[in-house]
């Protein structure tokens, strides 16, 4: 779950709370079975005056902003599928 | 036909044909544009959000050497899927993303996996269902941007559809739409438009003006006008309802994107009900 606190569109810390419900008992009784303490993985990409992330992390004015979503992608990706 | 936001990136598209009660127009369909490594035995399906209707080419190399093929989705009329295989519009610009169910796009998203688990030759023609990718992926994740989280989730979260959804094993949001970011009076007004009976296709934003992030945006990176009209796009009753009834599906604990389909579900024995 990857957010940005220069969000112009989205509110980071609503998409910080209502990602819990993700992981929340469904109200049909039914589980997940994927479980455990990495079943949501949330990460904010941190912006600065100089360098500006956004409402798409992926398509940030910065190219540092853009590059640091991506290792957040690439470790994700790594050490869950890997 | 292929723009020149994907030359150079060797990237191939393909058309995926429509045929449900949803379609707005005989020649709307949606298109799906990928790119494979010959040792990669995992798949990256990318869902683009409401003004974000197109695929991060500066991003498909990192995806690719991380062990991932790249299969990004424009679902009908939005981005490539603007426009018909002969290069007619399917849509009006700024109505493109109006969907007033997001189950419409079901169609597409299970075409796409269906594709995916499929090792049958590549397709002869620009037509997605006359085959398969070549390869059948031990994993696939999902990845989607804002409103896409909601279709995405949406789309997991339909138990019983008969639909490939199970076979995802895991989802990427960026910036996922769970929540209106408006005043509280603001987000009871649009929450509700739907319910005082007003038609889905009522326009309760025009839209058309110049949008400040998606100038900003392009001014960055340069994306096609096709794939990103500078404008902001209209907003219907209709698609306040769809936004709607996907986030009380969030806040309800009814969106679930964990693997607790059926073994036909994740794409073992399942075909779709389009086939």
């Amino acid at each position: 779950m990857l957010s940005a606190s220069a969000d112009e569109v989205l509110d980071a810390s609503d998409i910080d709370k209502m990602s819990d419900y993700l992981i929340s008992d469904r109200q049909d009784g039914k589980g997940n079975e994927v479980g455990g303490d990495d079943m949501l993985v949330e990460r904010v990409i941190e912006s600065t005056v100089t360098e500006l992330s956004g409402h798409d992390v992926l398509a940030a004015d910065s190219a540092v902003k853009v590059n640091e979503a991506m290792e957040v992608i690439e470790t994700w990706l790594g050490s869950r599928y890997n | 036909m292929k723009m020149s936001h994907l030359e150079n990136t060797g990237m191939t598209e393909f058309t995926i044909p429509l045929d449900d009660k949803f379609k707005r127009q005989e020649n709307e369909r949606a298109v799906l544009t990928m790119k494979q490594y010959a040792g990669n035995n995992k798949a990256l399906i990318w869902i683009p959000g409401r003004n974000d209707s197109f695929f991060h080419v500066h991003v498909l190399q990192r995806i690719l050497d991380a062990g991932f093929d790249v299969f990004a989705l424009d679902l009908r009329r939005c981005g490539r899927a603007k426009i018909d295989v002969d290069g007619n519009p399917t849509v009006d610009e700024l109505l493109a993303h109006d969907s007033h169910n997001f189950k419409e796009y079901f169609s597409e998203l299970d075409a796409t996996i269906k594709f995916l688990k499929s090792s049958s030759p590549l397709p002869p023609t620009n037509n997605l269902r006359e085959g398969g990718c070549g390869k059948t992926y031990d994993t696939i994740v999902c990845y989607a941007h804002s409103t896409g989280a909601l279709v995405a989730g949406q789309y997991a979260s339909e138990v019983g559809g008969g639909g490939w959804r199970g076979a995802i094993d895991g989802y990427i949001f960026n910036s996922p739409f769970w929540r209106w970011n408006l005043a509280w009076y603001e987000k009871r007004a649009v929450q509700n438009a739907y319910k005082a009976g007003l038609p889905d296709d009522f326009l309760v934003d025009e839209g058309g003006e110049p949008s400040d992030y998606s100038l900003n945006m392009k001014r960055t990176y340069n994306f096609p006008q096709l794939l990103k009209d500078d404008r902001a796009l209209s907003i219907s009753v209709g698609w306040c309802k769809a936004v709607t009834i996907a986030q009380e599906m969030l806040k309800s604990g009814n969106m679930v994107l964990g693997k607790v389909r059926s073994d036909e579900e994740r794409g073992t024995t399942a075909g779709t009900k389009d086939g």
